[in-house]
């Protein structure tokens, strides 16, 4: 080989190994991959966008553009008052709750547009949603400006909003806060609202800050928030391996692990497995909160459950009958009303002159512990028993080894309250007033000056029906049997926001007994009108029969 | 007046501070140049800095716009297709039914959602667990109530004019197909967002007439900044690496070139200095190994040649030698002849004892210089020695000074003696010194026109000086130097009067520097002329400067009057004794 030949070989090397160097895009090698940002927390949504009305819209389209802009009203306040003449601006105000309306129906005639639909809820300042189910008729006048048709009267105060603008820009959100009880025995409690999305913040962010703000009036007094002080929420950011919230502010921390489990199970719905990390003007304040955090904190779903028989407290088994329980609660008796306590070791009970308690151990005596006449006995996971007293028309409770007190109750004071419930959650109070309303309120006051308060009307019955039994399944989720003329009903009610579902209509159920997704009730034998057998409520499909033998009703521990 | 003073204190100290910045702002400047002009490197290195900067910024301006433009309009080809697939779902979702009319449903139940929240939910991804929407938008109807929306947080306000004007201009010419697009920033939790806009009709035919939709697509373009901000980083960072890199190799280059030129300029200072003996060393068979090779032979045939005039020159002096020793034989038998002819000149006719005369002054003077002729082949030889004595300077001045009084009276020159009082002592050849006086002192009688001649003596610790001033002619320019060459002559035409031998001041010079001293001149035409001697103190010590002046005093005086500075403290050693 010459020189000539080697330094031509060497430089048509050079010129291949530079080449291969210097492609655009060398291949044969993993790419590192985009990073997802986000999940359902930083998710864009859909929003209303008004414009001002124009020259040639009719009567009709103004109102409908007045509608579109109420929608709007809180992102974009200016655009609403270009509706209204100068005098109805002046006169109108954005206060009060926001009613929300179905898809309405209007009828026009000069100048004047009727406006007719139903209410279905009214969303409070506080964010709580409330179910309604009222007509509403409401007529518009307009004048003809300059600029078009403007309205000009038969405006009320506050918002006005179709539910499909309500879905659009509101989400339903569960906030949890804590039922104030000690470490062992704190659980989350449930508070039902409706956020607005805000443009510039995403969900996660608006969750929070509402949290922070405390709970709603349906709650107020009843539960607590681990953080308090003046916090404000920075932002929220997501990657796929976490979730970054940063606050400012002076906050005061109670407790972490109750904050985790507070954050973690008010966030669920956005933040699916990311682990959330919590600072504070920058700094970590708390880091690492992982999805399991609140899983302690949520009421126990898990208990043995039971029926009476002549009285008789019985567990069911597998096969459905099972045996007594110990001491005299498991012998037959008069009694009824039957409560089991939150571990079962006591049952309470109505006898003809009061209320009687028995320990369920060998030698368990019954006991009297209230007297008068008093409505079914329930249990306050804390020990103590609950039930009204309707000769003084007084709600009662009793300590354990204490005498009865009186608790104040101004909303049911003199009411003919037939049903007395005290949640699992020790938080909430459901009542049936007169056998035709179900009212839902809550334990405020702490220790000192206890009360049941925040009532709200869950449900009204229709005439010609009549409650006539209600029992908690969770914190949130209240049943009632309401029996009618066609049979009995069994209706499934949304404390939060009212809603109402009817899970089945059975002419046979007289009693009904509840814990997170079972559900047992004690029916009517149909010839004789005497009690027949315990029915379980399977897979939300039907009922099938679980104890065979003649049975009063069945029992879960509270609620 | 003390604020006065004060005042006058500061400004002068101002002014003096001034003008020692601005001293030093000019000395370090003339350092910078005369680095930059001897150094072929610097110049070298810094021509490439600029040059590859220059060509460096062009470059990367270029290719950053290429990048940038690339990018861009990537980005906008995919944002036009994303806008045009919106446009598509959204316009089949409006054309399917008309929801405008639908009446309210039963009471309690739920009606759906209309069709463009249908169609936009599912854009969003709000139901699905769809990926997060990369971009934000709007649709606008403003002709019909609740028929605008939006995803993300935009506003009708973001909407760039342009665009909007397009849509409108589309809108006229019924022409829906063409999404355009249009750079621009919207804000974000206060701060300006790049983002690329496009906007597209979609024209949706109903019951009531044909419905004009406005879309726009809002794309954020947060990422090509960040990558384009990456790039220019890298490009800034490679700019100047690479400029940094290319001054490095043309340092190293010029290192390679400037070094042998720096080698060979050192030997041929070497050489010049008389080591005739310097040679470079040869490495390779290069530009510059052929440059030494040259410079090499040059030495040496440079060498041979001063080797070879040495020896001519040797040759005639000693011919000059020989030939005047020889003379001298001769002489003194003509010079006997001669003395009796002169002796006997009474007797003769006038004539005859005229030519006697002339004879007798000719032949002193070729005695006379045959002796200048014989000192100086001595100097040459190497064979003149010093008698030394420690003498006081002052008593050879004056002595010099009476040799010559009958030569002044004849001129009618004066002299001013300027003498210190003390006795300035010195180890020198009294004779030699002598002799050198007594040839200024006749030089600035001959030259001095008859105006006063000033003989001055200075000394200090280590030196003594004679200076001798006449206000004569003076010197020309270049002829301080020259009036020490043998048989120099400031006019030619000029006839001699004292019979000098032209070799007078040769000698001179020759019995200074035999001294170890200085002998210089200094004159200007017009302002006559100065001589000085400086002598050391004792034989062997090295000169650093003399007691008086070359330049006069009031020479010096009359240029600082003129505002001309000049070094007047310098020693003047530089013209003369540098070398």
């Amino acid at each position: 080989m010459t020189s000539s030949r080697r330094a031509l070989a060497a430089v048509l090397t050079l010129a291949f190994v530079l080449s291969c160097g210097c492609a655009v895009i060398p291949v044969g090698s993993p790419t590192a991959a985009e990073e997802a940002v986000g999940g359902d927390l930083t998710k864009p949504f859909v929003r209303m966008i008004v414009s001002p009305p124009r020259n040639d819209w009719t009567p009709r389209k103004v109102v409908e553009g007045m509608l579109a802009a109420m929608a709007a009203y809180p992102d974009d306040p200016t655009t609403l008052l270009q509706y209204m003449t100068q005098k109805a601006r002046n006169a109108w105000r954005p206060v009060g709750p926001i009613t929300v309306i179905d898809e309405p129906t209007f009828k026009e005639d000069n100048g004047a547009v009727q406006l007719t639909t139903n209410k279905i809820a009214r969303i409070e300042d506080d964010d709580r949603y409330v179910s309604d189910g009222e007509k509403l008729a409401r007529t518009f006048y307009l004048k003809k400006e300059a600029g078009g048709w403007r309205v000009d009267s038969g405006l009320e105060n506050g918002l006005m909003m179709r539910a499909s603008d309500v879905d659009r820009a509101y989400r339903p959100t569960l906030l949890y806060y804590l039922n104030g009880a000690q470490k062992p025995d704190g659980l989350l409690v449930a508070d039902a609202v409706h956020l607005r999305l805000k443009p510039g913040e995403n969900l996660a962010e608006t969750i929070i800050e509402r949290l922070l703000k405390g709970p709603s009036s349906a709650l107020r007094g009843a539960v607590g928030t681990a953080l308090t002080g003046n916090v404000g929420v920075d932002s929220v950011t997501a990657t796929d391996d976490k979730v970054v919230i940063s606050l400012s502010g002076a906050p005061a921390l109670a407790d972490t692990d109750a904050f985790k489990a507070q954050l973690r199970a008010s966030l669920e719905k956005v933040t699916a497995a990311q682990p959330i990390d919590v600072l504070h003007n920058g700094e970590p304040y708390i880091l690492g909160i992982q999805p399991n955090d609140a899983q302690a904190w949520y009421p126990s779903a898990k208990s043995p459950s039971y029926y009476t028989t002549g009285g008789a407290v019985h567990y069911t088994s597998p096969e459905g009958a099972g045996n007594a329980v110990n001491g005299q609660a498991g012998k037959p008796n008069g009694y009824v009303g039957q409560a089991l306590s939150k571990d079962g070791d006591e049952v309470a009970a109505v006898g003809a002159d009061g209320i009687y308690v028995a320990p369920v151990s060998p030698n368990g005596e019954w006991q009297r512990v209230m007297e008068g006449r008093l409505t079914s006995p329930s249990w306050h996971r804390d020990g103590s028993l609950w039930a009204f007293e309707k000769g003084s028309g007084a709600v009662l409770r009793r300590d354990p080894g204490g005498a009865p007190t009186r608790v104040a109750a101004p909303d049911l004071d003199g009411k003919d309250v037939t049903e007395l419930r005290i949640s699992r959650d020790g938080v909430r109070v459901a009542a049936g007033v007169g056998g035709k309303e179900v009212r839902v309120g809550a334990i405020t006051g702490g220790s000192l000056g206890l009360m049941l308060g925040n009532f709200q009307r869950l449900l009204t019955v229709r005439q010609g029906e009549t409650v006539k039994d209600i029992a908690w399944r969770d914190g949130e989720h209240l049943l009632v049997l309401v029996s009618g003329k066609a049979g009995q009903t069994l209706m499934e009610i949304d404390v939060g926001d009212g809603e109402t579902a009817t899970l089945t209509s059975d002419k046979r159920l007289d009693s009904i007994a509840a814990l997170g997704p079972q559900i047992m009730a004690g029916t009517l034998d149909e010839a004789t009108g005497g009690p027949a057998e315990i029915l379980e409520f399977k897979d939300q499909q039907g009922w099938v029969t679980k104890v065979k033998e003649t049975s009063q009703e069945p029992i879960f521990p509270l609620g | 007046m003390p604020p006065t003073t004060k005042k006058a204190g500061r400004r002068r100290t101002l002014r003096q501070i001034l003008g020692g910045v601005r001293r030093r702002t000019r000395r370090a400047v003339g350092k910078v140049r005369r680095v930059w002009r001897r150094s072929l490197q610097l110049q070298v290195v810094t021509s490439t800095l600029v040059i590859s900067m220059t060509v460096v910024a062009v470059l990367g301006a270029f290719l950053f716009q290429e990048i940038n433009e690339s990018v861009v309009n990537g980005r906008a080809r995919a944002a036009m297709n994303e806008a045009l697939s919106d446009r598509t779902q959204i316009l089949a979702a409006l054309a399917q039914k008309q929801p405008e009319d639908a009446k309210a449903g039963e009471a309690g139940k739920k009606q759906p959602p209309h069709p463009l929240d249908q169609v936009l939910n599912a854009i969003a991804g709000v139901s699905e667990n769809a990926p997060r929407l990369r971009y934000d938008l709007l649709v606008l109807n403003p002709h019909e109530p609740g028929r605008s929306r939006a995803i993300g947080n935009v506003n009708p306000a973001d909407i760039p004019l342009q665009l909007s004007e397009y849509l409108d201009r589309d809108v006229k010419r019924q022409k829906f197909d063409q999404p355009h697009s249009w750079l621009t920033t919207i804000p974000v939790k206060g701060e300006p967002r790049p983002t690329l806009a496009t906007g597209v009709v979609i024209s949706v035919p109903g019951d009531t007439g044909i419905q004009n939709y406005e879309l726009y697509h809002f794309f954020p373009l947060t990422q090509e900044v960040e990558m384009l901000t990456s790039v220019r980083q890298l490009l800034v960072v490679v700019g100047v690496g690479l400029v940094l890199l290319l001054a490095a190799i043309a340092y190293l280059v010029a290192r390679q070139v400037v070094t042998p030129v720096r080698l060979a300029r050192q030997a041929a200072e070497r050489l010049a200095s008389g080591k005739l003996d310097e040679r470079l060393k040869v490495r390779g068979e290069d530009d510059l190994a052929r440059l030494a090779t040259s410079f090499n032979e040059m030495a040496a045939n440079l060498a041979l040649k001063i080797h070879q005039l040495e020896e001519l020159s040797q040759v005639q002096r000693q011919f000059v030698s020989d030939v005047s020793h020889e003379l001298r034989t001769p002489l003194t038998t003509v010079r006997m002849a001669a003395d009796l002819l002169y002796d006997a000149r009474e007797d003769f006719d006038p004539m005859a004892s005229r030519s006697a005369e002339l004879m007798q002054a000719q032949l002193e003077r070729f005695e006379s210089m045959l002796a200048d002729l014989l000192e100086i082949s001595r100097y040459d030889a190497g064979a003149a020695t010093l008698d030394l004595d420690s003498t006081d300077v002052r008593d050879v001045v004056l002595r010099a000074i009476a040799d010559s009084e009958a030569l002044a009276e004849r001129h009618s020159t004066r002299f001013e003696l300027r003498l210190p009082s003390e006795p300035c002592m010195a180890e020198i050849d009294s004779r030699r010194v002598e002799r050198i006086l007594r040839n200024l002192l006749f030089n600035a009688i001959e030259h001095g026109e008859g105006k006063e001649i000033v003989v001055s003596v200075g000394a200090d610790r280590d030196s003594v000086a004679v200076a001798v001033r006449d206000h004569g002619v003076g010197l020309k320019p270049g002829e301080d130097n020259m009036v020490f060459d043998r048989f120099w002559r400031a006019d030619p035409s000029r006839a001699r009067t004292i019979g000098g031998t032209g070799l007078g001041l040769a000698i001179s010079r020759e019995d200074a520097t035999l001294h170890g001293g200085w002998l210089q001149a200094w004159g200007q035409p017009g302002d006559g002329s100065q001589f000085r001697l400086t002598l050391p103190r004792a034989a062997g010590l090295d000169l650093k400067g003399s007691p008086l002046s070359l330049v006069p005093p009031e020479v010096e005086m009359r240029r600082t009057w003129r505002g001309h500075m000049t070094p007047v403290l310098t020693p003047a050693t530089g013209d003369l004794h540098d070398e």
